[in-house]
């Protein structure tokens, strides 16, 4: 058995038709199984997908990417993984950097590993976006009560134990802070890992603004009011 | 005039709120004595700006607006709530579907395909 035949990729994708093949071409070199959660796009995201070799499961309606992420987790457990990979759907992630972190989380025996854009690079990075990304760090670190050096990177690895206790709530962007919620609350062993993040004119087009930065923070107030 | 338009609506609300009680105790309930005491209130002002005065407000007018406030807040933070559990619902309900609805990659296996890749 190879390093990585236990191991699923969970990319979850929205309107990613221009770029998801690629993405998947790339995952599928360096790991065996990728499922694409296509959360009800509509251009053909789900057949692009399937054409360069990716499982596809389709949301019927735009639910948003936390709860994408959920479906693609559930779909990977079903399928008997051991580990599992997340990574966001327009490139900016390098599948070999999830590689490394995958041997990094067997070699500690950890339950989660995180991958940093603050500990390695982020190549093409605005300064608007590396003010916004250092203030929802901040605010993670108040919420959760856990020091990182990078918040709402999609780039992480998972056993498969850790994937059943995290049952994420939040459908839409504030799912990255509930992980960081869950690890501490489970107690869950994580590490972070040095990772490039590749931003191009596509991901920062499609990467979030100041004002999803609000719903998230709405969100997450709502999360804490109501069980 | 306007405190036979006042308590046309709010007998409205009063047969809403015994209506709603059916699904909604509290909340029915609290709706038809609102509106009950509306109505009085609509006829005796003079009452509402006595309770006014005793609690510090100036005039009866201000009082409801007041309270309008307040019942309005809690009621928008209520139906947020219920809004999210309602998208909760909905989600699971998706997701159901979604991973019923599950598709195998085109070539017939990721695995064999990454391999040859590799």
């Amino acid at each position: 058995m190879t390093e990585t035949a236990d191991t699923w990729v969970v990319i979850p994708a929205y309107n990613e038709s221009a770029k998801i093949g690629e993405v998947v071409g790339g995952v599928l070199r360096v790991f065996s199984h990728v499922v694409v959660v296509d959360d009800g796009s509509s251009d053909d995201t789900a057949a692009q997908a399937r054409a360069a070799g990716a499982h596809v499961v389709v949301h019927p309606i735009n639910l948003g990417q936390g709860a994408a992420l959920q479906t693609g987790m559930e779909f990977a457990l079903m399928q008997g993984a051991g580990w599992l990979v997340t990574l966001d759907a327009d490139g900016q992630h390098d599948p070999n950097d999830a590689r490394s972190m995958l041997a990094f989380a067997r070699e500690h025996d950890l339950d989660i590993c995180l991958g940093s854009r603050f500990l390695g690079r982020a190549e093409g990075m605005t300064q608007g976006r590396r003010a916004l990304l250092k203030a929802a760090l901040a605010f993670q670190t108040v919420t959760s009560g856990l020091r990182l050096t990078d918040a709402h990177n999609g780039l992480r690895v998972i056993n498969a134990r850790a994937a059943r206790r995290i049952r994420l709530r939040q459908n839409r962007m504030a799912h990255a802070s509930e992980i960081v919620s869950i690890i501490r609350r489970e107690k869950l062993r994580f590490k972070e890992f040095p990772v490039t993040i590749r931003y191009t004119e596509y991901s920062r087009a499609k990467g979030q603004s100041a004002l999803g930065a609000l719903n998230i923070l709405v969100d997450l107030l709502l999360s804490r009011l109501g069980k | 005039m306007i405190s036979i338009l006042l308590t046309l609506i709010l007998a409205a609300a009063v047969a809403g709120g015994v209506l709603l009680r059916r699904t909604s105790p509290w909340i029915g309930g609290a709706m038809s004595v609102a509106a009950a005491a509306g109505i009085y209130f609509a006829w005796r002002p003079d009452d509402l700006s006595q309770i006014a005065h005793l609690m510090g407000v100036g005039r009866g007018a201000d009082l409801v607006l007041y309270i309008w406030v307040v019942v309005s807040f809690l009621a928008m933070v209520a139906l947020m709530l219920r809004l999210r559990a309602l998208r909760e619902q909905i989600t699971q309900l998706a997701r159901h579907a979604a991973l019923g609805g599950a598709t195998p990659p085109d070539q017939g296996g990721d695995a064999e395909s990454a391999a040859g890749r590799r």
